[in-house]
């Protein structure tokens, strides 16, 4: 596209190469959709390996950390990681690092805002920060989140990407989690309190929201689908972000986390799978 | 039906709550009184039941009435010593088996147990506003309720047709308590400027919720929502999570209460 005589609208801009970075089983799912919606999508991977070890990693092309990138390989780069925030801030050097100064980065921003994690970046004006409740792809919904720096072009192909992608979007302030994943993490940590102070059974709770308040899911299975350790870890950039105590995660929570019971994916959250 | 937990039931209390949780007892069977202090209410009452309940429910406006019952719920306002006073002045009354249940959604229902003289038998069985269309109720242990209380209660809700949940008796009880965040944070989001009103409405629609927390408020009422958000907040000695947020005091100060006054975070133009 470039070597145009003509100044190119940034709407006639293509979104076509997408360059999705994270952990295999959110980047998997998001490059079939990307796939499906006529995108050709390449997954960043660690190693070859891991790669074809885990099920997402196959059958998408895949570009290893470290190998060289043309400047010009990719339109727009996704990066979904969550929980690890040093894994984020190392790909997102790296990412700077490889690309054109043109390829906007959107950054999942659940756990921190998408302005702490430019801090460091050279280039803040092409990074959208974004919040996506999990699992990503069961999402309607995409908040865009532009910092002081972020440019309208930025967020314009964000809003084109997503769009193509069947998921509708809203532009909301720079925070942590968004509107979403902000209250229903809050909701689920609640919930982890009242367990953990036995105020009724875990079964009991969730069923209590869903036919008191008529919640799509009781928060306890809700906190199970998303991921406990992404649920503490938005619960814990907010409480970083406020330095309120409302924020403060439940010990329990902790407790099942560190335990490696983080919810359905594992067969084992606040419920048995 | 003649094989209820509870044949006879009084409701204390013809207000909305009373008279709704009056209306599901009727409807699967129970032989129900319902009784008020203020013989408008209970006319009111009767004019709201009678169409579909004509002849079946009994009305009456003295305590000293109600001398045989194998269940009393009171929806009385939501004040200590009314409740407390009800409780204690019921057990010179009636006899010692029958059970006192309070539907207090922020009281403690221990305290209220407290005054009672067999306070065992004293339980919460909190119904939801409207009582005809929510599927739950929760059924409140209180330090003194006995097992077998709890065990009958539970067995009359379902027999309600309705799903019971047994609940330590702690402020808010599991719903009043748990879904306070979906309403404080998007006032937190709110002032904080993350996002305007309808945006996090509609945010929050769009992620499965049946409507947005603004929306529900002025729905519920602002006053109202204010109330139970104190009350929780002093129930839990001031703990932060709890604390209610200025915006809406301000908004009940000037009494901009939501639907009912056609004003409350939005505008309703359709109403008052």
């Amino acid at each position: 596209m470039s070597g145009s005589q003509i100044a190119i609208e940034p709407e006639f801009y293509p979104i076509e190469r997408l360059l999705i970075v994270g952990p295999l089983a959110d980047a998997g799912p998001l490059a079939d959709r990307a796939q499906a919606a006529g995108h050709h999508a390449t997954l960043l991977v660690p190693d070859e390996e891991i790669a074809a070890a885990h099920e997402w990693g196959k059958g998408h092309r895949v570009l290893l950390e470290g190998e060289a990138v043309g400047e010009d390989d990719f339109d727009l780069v996704v990066e979904l990681h969550c929980t690890d925030l040093s894994a984020k801030a190392e790909v997102l050097l790296y990412l700077e690092d490889a690309l054109a100064e043109n390829v906007p980065i959107l950054t999942l921003a659940l756990a921190v805002s998408a302005g702490e994690l430019t801090r460091e970046m050279l280039i803040p004006e092409r990074v959208v920060g974004f919040s996506l409740l999990p699992p990503l792809t069961d999402s309607a919904l995409a908040e865009l989140m532009a910092t002081p720096h972020t440019s309208s072009e930025a967020v314009r192909a964000a809003e084109r990407l997503f769009e193509s992608l069947g998921i509708a979007t809203a532009q909301v302030g720079d925070s942590p989690g968004g509107v979403l994943a902000r209250t229903v993490c809050c909701l689920v940590n609640e919930c982890a309190l009242a367990v953990q102070e036995k105020i009724a059974s875990a079964e009991d709770i969730d069923k209590a929201l869903r036919l008191a308040e008529n919640y799509p899911y009781g928060p306890l299975t809700w906190g199970d689908r998303i991921g406990l350790d992404r649920v503490l870890a938005v619960m814990e950039g907010l409480h970083a972000e406020y330095k309120e105590e409302r924020y403060r995660p439940a010990a329990n929570l902790k407790q099942l986390v560190r335990a490696g019971h983080t919810g359905m994916a594992e067969g084992q959250g606040f419920f048995g799978y | 039906m003649n094989s209820m937990t509870f044949d006879r039931i009084t409701v204390f209390g013809a207000g909305a709550m009373g008279t709704g949780i009056a209306q599901v007892c009727a409807a699967a069977g129970a032989r129900v009184t319902v009784c008020d202090v203020s013989p408008e209410a209970v006319k009111r009452a009767q004019k709201a039941l009678d169409a579909e309940f004509k002849g079946r429910i009994e009305f009456c406006s003295s305590l000293l009435e109600t001398t045989e019952a194998d269940l009393v719920i009171e929806a009385v306002s939501e004040r200590m010593e009314i409740k407390q006073d009800l409780f204690s002045r019921l057990d010179n009354q009636l006899p010692p088996t029958t059970i006192l249940a309070t539907n207090t959604s922020t009281l403690s229902v221990t305290a209220i147990a407290a005054k009672a003289r067999f306070p065992e038998r004293v339980c919460g069985l909190h119904f939801f506003n409207p009582p005809a269309q929510t599927r739950l109720v929760e059924v409140v242990k209180a330090k003194q309720t006995a097992a077998e209380v709890l065990e009958r209660c539970a067995a009359f809700v379902r027999e309600l047709e309705r799903e019971p949940i047994l609940v330590r008796d702690a402020p808010g009880f599991v719903v009043t308590r748990c879904s306070r965040p979906f309403l404080s944070e998007a006032l937190h989001c709110l002032d904080s400027g993350v996002a305007d009103l309808r945006t996090i409405d509609g945010i929050l629609r769009k992620g499965g919720f049946p409507e947005g927390p603004f929306e529900q408020m002025d729905r519920t009422g602002l006053d109202a929502v204010y109330a139970t958000t104190r009350a929780l907040w002093e129930g839990f000695f001031h703990e932060p999570r709890f604390r209610p947020h200025l915006i809406l005091r301000k908004l009940v100060e000037a009494g901009y209460l939501g639907r009912k006054t056609g004003r409350g975070f939005y505008e309703h133009r359709d109403v008052g």
